[in-house]
Order: structure tokens, then sequence, then C-alpha cells
């Protein structure tokens, strides 16, 4: 019960006894002296007509003695009126019945009204004649009474509601600040360090307030601070400061975490733009004007790329890097020309056509992602080829991986495996450092062929994206994860899983997958959904919904891939995440980096107070494990861990 | 005591003597507040508060009532009756009569016994009230006894008497502080009777409801006398 429920109960209990002991008392007092009226009126009456029959010479005459009783009987306030002889015998005598009054039985048990009678003596001269006994009816007393009673209980009633409402409205005004407090708590606790505007003005509150206020304020910029040393950092290590295009580690990092998250891309391109013999025209023109040609040509790249979101990167000197994702090759065509327009009417423009000439590689792949390395061979074949053309020539080549089946073809073997259900769960560990226990597992997906053997990741989500199945086959994969854990396998650790941004982006996809985990809620805190930093970045704010929706039903929700974006550390507030696993590039790097230490250690310091842990993925043996120990990451994944074991179905 | 006879079936018999009606003035009465009025209630400390109040001699006066009361008190076995009355009268005869304005400086007020005796005066209701109570604490029964508002055929004054009844309805005793001897009310043409009184209470028992009590109807002076008459005993 909430401690404004308690109090209330307590003021209106309070207020009730006070009532009932209002009406107790008044009740009592106007008995007594009602009781105190009747033997009055009793008294009165009987010296009244014992005057009167004192006048007879005897008591004698039954008929007489009634026709002087009744008139005063007959006025129906006496129960009783009797006349006895000196010895005792009744001489006269008449009885009202008690007559119904409207006046509840238990009343009149609770107030009762027992008036004594009166009696007077008889007398005619010095002898007397006898007696009258006259006794009051309570009727009319029980009905006054009662109508007192309740009239007096529902003013107090009217009053006891207006002081419980008062003492309701004076209640929730004094523990407004808790419930804003509780707000407070309860936001700190999911990591929202928040402060309360409004300082309560009663003095205890005041300084719990303040002193939330001061632990949230202080750990929200230790965050910021740690936060914008990681963005600096991340600036040094991946951008190139004359530019400020990616560097080539940058535009290697980010080419490569691209094409390893982007599962849901159909195709890609990259092209090498070389400017030849750079370094002798900076010789001739002093490195200032170098520097400003670089500025200029990187400008008009960018200029060019912006309307395809296409990725640019200073490869080194005078050679630049452009690369697109999921631009068709009709658009890709349009975009190779266009950079080749500008740039020569930038160079016509300075004057500098004559001095500096340029290749451009391009390779290409229309089916799949390719792998990074392949796919940057490939363009720096075709920039080889385009140099051996002449100066201003380019060379576009198709990298094809195993373009051996057809679009259609790999549609119709997807669907056949949803439809037959040919899907295999997989398991990865992720170890917890220091302590090298299991920390949860990430689950991946397989399509069986008809033979039962599996078909690698890299090659059906690619298509399954590109034809829209990528939602059924979330749900589906979602579906047997939880069956898994309610047939209680695995133990108790958590288990991850994969989420495309489509099928976030699919408004039906998402809230059947959401009532999905809603009909499963015991189980929902062992799952947690995993997003890469790519998805979650298309559309933040629906990301934030999703992030939110997934948390309340228990389970929890991760970032994966994690770069070095601009906006990368904005999601980490935004979404919450439980933990953060860095691009697999990372790991790689990290030994011979120093710059992308730093970025690791600043991103850990910064996710620390929010209780976020970092993860390093792709760690392939034990000797970079002292190395990430030391920068504070929570744990890693990758064939040191173990690699993915097909989960029990 | 009333003797009762058959009547309403709910009204419920008491006790052996079949009575319907019972007097409670001896049983109940007498045992609940016995010593209201009596002289041997008098506490010293009521002896000292007024002798503040009337001065010397009442000590003495008080004393002297207690003292007669005793001497007066039948033999245990003795019954009280009639012989006592002459006694009584004349006891309290002697105390020298005044108006209540002489006597008290107002118009009208009823003095309680010990206030008579202590004070040594008194008009014709304090009479009639100490003559009362004392037959009373002799062992008078109070039924026989009666306070009776009077008015005198000749001077046409307010009085009052002290009437005996020797039976129920029977022609009465008076006890007069105007008069040296107590004649029967058939003598005394110069009295004529208005109204009787005296402090006997009724009791009606019924069987399923409690029992029904009867107070004698009385005045504003009576119950200042009763009034005064229990503050005395805690004096």
């Amino acid at each position: 019960m909430t401690l404004q429920r308690r109090l209330l109960l307590g003021i209106s209990a309070m207020f009730f006894a006070l009532l009932l002991g209002v009406e107790a008392i008044y009740l009592a007092n106007t008995r007594a002296q009602t009781e105190q009226q009747l033997a009055s009126n009793a008294q009165d009456a009987a010296t009244a007509l014992a005057l009167r029959l004192g006048a007879l010479p005897d008591l004698g005459d039954r008929v007489l003695l009634e026709t002087l009783i009744n008139p005063v009987f007959d006025r129906g306030y006496y129960r009783e009126i009797r006349v006895l002889s000196p010895s005792g015998e009744t001489l006269a005598q008449r009885v009202l019945p008690p007559s119904v009054d409207g006046v509840p039985a238990w009343f009149k048990d609770l107030f009762p009204l027992n008036p004594p009678g009166a009696q007077s003596l008889v007398s005619s001269g010095w002898r007397e004649t006898g007696r009258v006994l006259v006794l009051s009816h309570p009727n009319f007393a029980y009905q006054q009474l009662w109508r007192a009673g309740t009239q007096t209980a529902a003013w107090l009633l009217l009053m006891y509601a207006l002081a419980v409402g008062a003492a309701m409205a004076f209640v929730s005004m004094l523990l407004k600040p808790l419930r804003e407090m509780e707000g407070a708590a309860e936001a700190i606790g999911h990591r929202d360090f928040r402060t309360i505007a409004d300082v309560p003005r009663a003095r205890e509150l005041a300084r719990v307030v303040n002193a939330m206020n001061l632990m949230s304020g202080r750990i929200r910029r230790i965050v910021e601070h740690e936060a914008a040393r990681a963005e600096e950092l991340r600036r040094e290590a991946f951008i190139d400061p004359l530019t400020s295009l990616y560097n080539r580690r940058g535009f290697q990092h980010e080419l490569r975490s691209l094409l390893t998250s982007r599962a849901d891309a159909t195709s890609c391109g990259l092209a090498i733009i070389e400017f030849q013999r750079f370094g002798e025209f900076n010789a001739r023109v002093g490195f200032q004007r170098g520097d400003e040609v670089i500025k200029l040509l990187s400008r008009t790249l960018v200029g060019a790329c912006k309307p395809y979101g296409g990725m640019l990167g200073r490869l080194g000197g005078a050679s630049f890097a452009v690369a697109v994702v999921s631009v068709d090759a009709r658009e890709r065509a349009v975009l190779l020309q266009r950079l080749r327009h500008d740039l020569g009417f930038v160079l016509a423009e300075q004057g500098l056509e004559s001095q500096l000439a340029f290749n451009i590689g391009v390779a290409t792949s229309e089916r799949s992602l390719p792998p990074f390395s392949a796919l940057l061979a490939t363009a720096d074949n075709a920039l080889e080829r385009a140099r051996g053309k002449g100066p201003g020539e380019y060379e576009v080549q198709q990298f094809d991986a195993e373009g051996d089946l057809g679009s259609r073809a790999w549609r119709a073997r997807i669907e056949d495996a949803l439809a037959a259900d040919r899907i295999a769960l997989y398991a990865q560990n992720a170890i917890a450092l220091p302590s090298r226990a299991p920390a949860h597992a990430e689950i991946t997906v397989r399509m069986l062929r008809e033979d039962g053997e599996p078909m690698p990741a890299a090659q059906f989500l690619p298509m399954a994206a590109r034809h829209g199945l990528i939602g059924r086959l979330d749900l589906r994969v979602a579906e047997l994860l939880l069956a898994h854990l309610a047939a209680g396998a695995g133990g108790a650790g958590l288990l991850a899983m994969n989420l495309s941004s489509r099928t976030i982006a699919d408004a039906q996809a998402r809230e059947k997958l959401l009532a999905l985990i809603g009909s499963r809620r015991a189980l929902a805190s062992r799952l947690v959904i995993e997003v890469t930093e790519f998805g979650a970045l298309q559309d933040a704010g629906r990301m934030q919904h999703f992030s939110e929706a997934v948390r309340k039903l228990g389970a929890s929700f991760a970032l994966d891939n994690f770069g070095m974006r601009q906006e990368s550390l904005m999601l980490v507030h935004a979404l919450k995440p439980s933990y953060i696993k860095l691009s697999p590039g990372y790991t790689g790097e990290l030994p011979a980096s120093a710059d992308c230490r730093f970025f690791v250690e600043a991103l850990v310091r910064a996710t620390q107070p929010l209780d976020v842990g970092i993860y390093a993925q792709a760690v392939e043996d034990d000797s970079v494990l002292p190395l990430l120990q030391r920068l504070g990451v929570a744990g890693y994944q990758g064939y040191a861990a173990g690699r993915p074991a097909p989960l029990a179905r | 005591m009333l003797v009762g006879e058959a009547m309403a079936p709910r009204w419920v018999v008491q006790g052996a003597c079949a009575t319907v009606l019972s007097a409670v003035a001896l049983g109940g009465l007498a045992s609940a507040v016995a010593e209201l009025g009596f002289s041997r209630s008098v506490t010293p400390g009521l002896v000292s508060r007024y002798s503040a109040q009337f001065g010397r001699g009442v000590a003495g006066r008080l004393a002297g009532w207690q003292d007669f009361v005793r001497r007066s008190a039948p033999m245990p076995q003795g019954k009280a009756d009639a012989a006592l009355l002459a006694p009584v009268n004349r006891f309290f005869n002697r105390v020298p009569a005044y108006t209540d304005l002489q006597h008290w400086g107002v118009e009208d007020y009823w003095a309680t016994p010990a206030e008579t005796v202590a004070s040594d005066g008194a008009d014709c209701e304090d009479y009639a009230i100490a003559k009362f109570y004392t037959l009373k604490e002799l062992g008078i029964p109070v039924a026989q006894l009666r306070l009776v508002y009077a008015r005198s055929r000749l001077s046409l004054d307010a009085h009052m008497v002290l009437a005996y009844y020797a039976r129920p309805g029977a022609d009465p005793l008076i006890l007069d502080n105007l008069e040296g001897s107590i004649r029967p009310a058939a003598d005394r043409d110069d009295l004529q009777p208005v109204y009787s009184f005296n402090d006997e209470d009724l009791e009606l028992v019924q069987a399923n409801a409690p029992s029904i009590r009867f107070d004698p109807a009385s005045n504003r002076k009576w119950a200042g006398v009763l009034d005064r008459l229990r503050r005395e005993l805690t004096y």
C-alpha cells in the first residue's frame, strides 16, 4: 500500500472515531434530557389528577373516575394511568399499547428510554382516598430522539466527507514531491540520471531531493565528460584532421563493420579515387596550397555523394574512397559519372587540369556483401587497370563471390526452408572478464539445405532481406528460442538473438514479436534482443520506443557491432542497452593501435556509470585477453570463447 | 404496605405475600437513603460547619436531638407506634417559631431537621419535616405519614402539618406546631387540607422488562430539602 493511502486510511479512521464519539455523546445527552422531561411530565399529570380526584368524596365510581382520567389520558402522552385505593386495589386503569413509531428496534435497545413514573396521593379532606400512578409514553420521545440522531448523523457524515476530502487533497499535496522522487529514483534505476526541478519545502524531503540531485548530477557530468573524451579519441583515431573524412583506418574499419553488420544489404559499391603524382605537385606549389586543394577535392566528393548516403574516406595522400550500400547499379553509374564530372570541373576551375590527373577504380557486388578484403582488392585491381588506361580513366569490376545462384532461386530456396522449418539455431558463448565465466550465449540462425547441411548466414541473410522474408525468419527464430527456454534447456543463462532493423521497421512484424515475448513473460527475463548500431541509427526514435517496449516485457536490449559513428554514444543514452558489442574490427586493431585502445578505454569509462558492459568480438585467441581486461572490457566473444554450436531442438 | 389484587396479565406477582405493587419505602428505600435526615447521620463536619454558621450552642442542640432519639427508640423487639408521636411533637414544638423571612432572610425556606435543630428556629413546614424524619428514624412506616398542605380557616394562611394514619384510609392524627396536643383530624375544623405527600417510592415489577419506579410527585422546595440532606451526609 502506498504511503499516501496509509495516511489517508489513518486520518479517515480517526475522523470516523471522532464522528462516532460526537454522535454517541450527543445521543446520550439527549436521551438523559428526554427521560427527565418524560418524568417531569408524568409528575405534572399525576399531581393535577390527584388534585382533581381529591374533589370526589370517594373513588368508588369507576365510570366517574374514568371520565375524569380520560381527558388527560387521551392526550396520548401517557402509557398508563392508574388509580389505586389506599389498600392497593386498582380502581381505574387506562393503558396505551406501544404503537408503531418507525424507530428501529436496535436504536431503542442502544438508547433505551426508561423514565420513572410518578405517583400522587389523593385525599378527600383529611382522608386519603387513593393514589394516582402515571407513566409517560416514550413513543414521541423515541421519534424525536431518532430524528435528532439521524439528522446529526447526516450532518456529521457530511462534515466527515468534507474533512476526508480536505485531508486527501492535503496529503496529496504533501506527498507530491515524494511521488516525483519515486519517479526520479526509478529513472536512476534505469540509468536515466535526471534531477528533480522542484525542491519540496518540507525540510526532510528537501534534503533527500538535494542529495539525489547532487548524486544524479555528478554521475551525469562524469558520463558526459567521459563521452566527450571518447568522442575526441575516436576522432583522433579514425578521422583525418585535414578533411574531416575517415582516415584509412577509420574507413577500413567502418566499411568492414558495415559489410558485416548489414546482413540485409542488397548490393554495394566501392570506388577508389587516386590523383596521380600528388607528391610532386605538393613539392612544386608548397604544402599549404596542397592542403587547400585536398580540402577542396574532399568537399567536392562529399557534395557528390550526399544524395546516396555514401561513406567517404581519405586513404592517404591524394587518394580517396567512396562506398555505397544498397544503391542499385543504375544509380551507382550516375554517381560515378557525377564524381568524374564534379572533380574534373573543380580541377578546371582551379586551372589544375594539366597538373593533376585522377583515376577511379570501382568494385561492385550485386547480390551479397563480399568480405571486406576481397572487395578492397577488387577495387585496387580495377584502379590499377584504370591507371594503365591513362589519366582520367576509370574501370568498374564486378565482384562475384558465389553468384552462381539466381536471385529468384534464392527466394524459392528460403521460402522452402521456412515452410519446412529447416531452420537451426546455433549458440556461441560470450565469456565474462575477468571471471571467464559464460556471460550469455548469442544465437545465430542457419538455414539447412535439403540434405541437412547448413548454409552460412552470409549467403542467405542478404537474400532473405532483399525478398522481404527477414521478418518471418526473425519471428520464427524468436519462437524457437522461446520454446527452447520453455523446455528448460540451457540452464539459466541469458540468450541473445539478433533482430534485423527491417523487422523492427515493419509494424506488423514488430507487434507480432512483442506479443510473442509478452505471451511468455516468465521467460522474457532470459531473453536479450540485439540490434546492430547501424540498424538502430536508421530510425533512432522508433528504436527507442522498441527498446522501451522490450524492457517493459522484462527482456533486455543490447547493441551489436558498435562502432565509431558520431551518434553512437547518444544511442547508449537513448536505448539503455544492457551491453554493447564492439565491431569485430576493433579486436584486431587493439594490440597495434594506441588510438584504438584509448577509444575503447574511454568508451568503457563513459558507459560504466550506466552499468553497460562492453564486449569485444572476433577474439581469435587468448593472447589479447590480458589487454581487454586491462581496458576494462566486460567480456568477449569469438573462437577463443568457443565456436557456435547447434542449439538442441 | 399496599396489598395487591389480580391485575393485567403482564404484571407479575412479586414475593410470598402476593403483592403486585410492592411499596419499597420500608425495604428498598430504607436501605438506600435511610440515613437522610436522621439524627444519627449527624457528622462532626456538620457540627463544626453549622457551629460556624449559627453560632454557639449548635453542638449541644444537635447532641440533645440525638440523645432524644436514642432515648425514645423502642426496644429492639418493640414496635414503633402512636406512643412515639407525643414526645416527638413536644420535642420539636419547643423550637422557637420565626417566619422564614426573619430566620433565613428569604420568603420561603424549607429547612432540613439538622438545620432546624442547629439554627434553633423554625417555620411550620420545618417542624413538619423535622417530625417526619425523626418519626421515620424511630421506625414509623413512611406509608403512615403524610406532609399535608393545609389552609387555616381562621387566618386564611397557608400552613403545613404532619398527619399520621393508623390504617390506610383512616382518620389521621395531626401533629401541628401551633397546637400543643395531638388531635384527630376530625377535631381540626380550623384546618382545610389541600394536598399531601411523602417520600415513599413505589416499584412495579414486570416479567420480561425492567421494573418501573413511581417517584412521589413533589415540588421544587422538597427537592431542595432532599438535595441538602444528601449534602449533609458529606460534611
